[in-house]
């Protein structure tokens, strides 16, 4: 695996370890809420992904980010196109949520990991199409809703469908800053060139 | 406890995630194969 992609991934999976294990009271000091948000605690727009609260929700996402760090090296999606998405989509999300869901407060990694796959989605149309890829990993986003719906829709929660739009959200963020990245970079490249040239 | 939202990612996902890097593995190396054959890039 590319160094920069194996130094983030560690990086992301040791900071949420720490946060779980020394942090006991991580969801009432460092989950996103809007109103605390609002209120002075700013930090929590960064640290909300860090934060898990049982092990089965840190194990699962960690499981995913591994297996997210490894398409990406695949795809040759760049260490810093992987993190900037991780991290930006979250803060975004996080700042629709402080205008629309100001109450509800949000933990876990998940945010930016799809954000990460939307992004992997398009840049891995090089190796399998778009047609496919998109739809698969955009379909995932709604496995657990889908699930529920099948074999249990009484279970369905409030809970469950925000976590689904915002696990789409995160995926359609991760596209669109896909393609922001890409357009940053091409205007970079350009206005060296030019440099070069004159 | 009611208005958290756990931003948690299911097993199935890292399944089909695992399917699909299996197989643009797989691709990679046709198009490897593919190259090779041809006797590389030209240029």
């Amino acid at each position: 695996m590319r160094k920069d992609l194996l130094v983030l991934t560690i990086t992301i999976i040791a900071i949420s370890l720490t946060v779980f294990l020394l942090i006991p009271n991580a969801l009432e000091t460092l989950a996103f809420s809007g109103q605390e948000f609002l209120g002075g605690e700013v930090w929590r727009i960064i640290t909300f992904s860090f934060v898990h609260i049982s092990w089965t929700h840190l194990i699962e996402n960690i499981i995913t980010l591994i297996v997210t760090a490894l398409l990406s090296y695949e795809f040759g999606l760049r260490g810093k196109h992987f993190i900037y998405t991780f991290v930006l989509s979250g803060v975004l999300i996080a700042l629709s949520q402080v205008m629309l869901a100001p109450l509800i407060i949000l933990a876990g990694a998940s945010l930016g990991i799809y954000a990460v796959l939307g992004s992997i989605s398009i840049k891995g149309s090089t190796l399998i199409s778009e047609y496919i890829l998109i739809p698969v990993l955009g379909l995932s986003v709604f496995l657990k809703f889908i699930f529920s719906l099948i074999t249990y829709p009484e279970g369905i929660s409030m809970q469950l469908i925000n976590q689904s739009f915002l696990h789409f959200f995160g995926f359609l963020s991760g596209i669109i800053l896909f393609y922001i990245f890409i357009k940053y970079d091409h205007v970079r490249k350009t206005s060296c060139l030019r440099k070069i040239t004159t | 406890m009611d208005n958290v939202v756990l931003l948690e990612i299911t097993t199935t996902t890292s399944i089909l995630g695992l399917i699909i890097l299996i197989y643009a593995k797989i691709m990679k190396n046709k198009m490897k194969k593919f190259v090779l054959r041809r006797g590389g890039i030209e240029g």
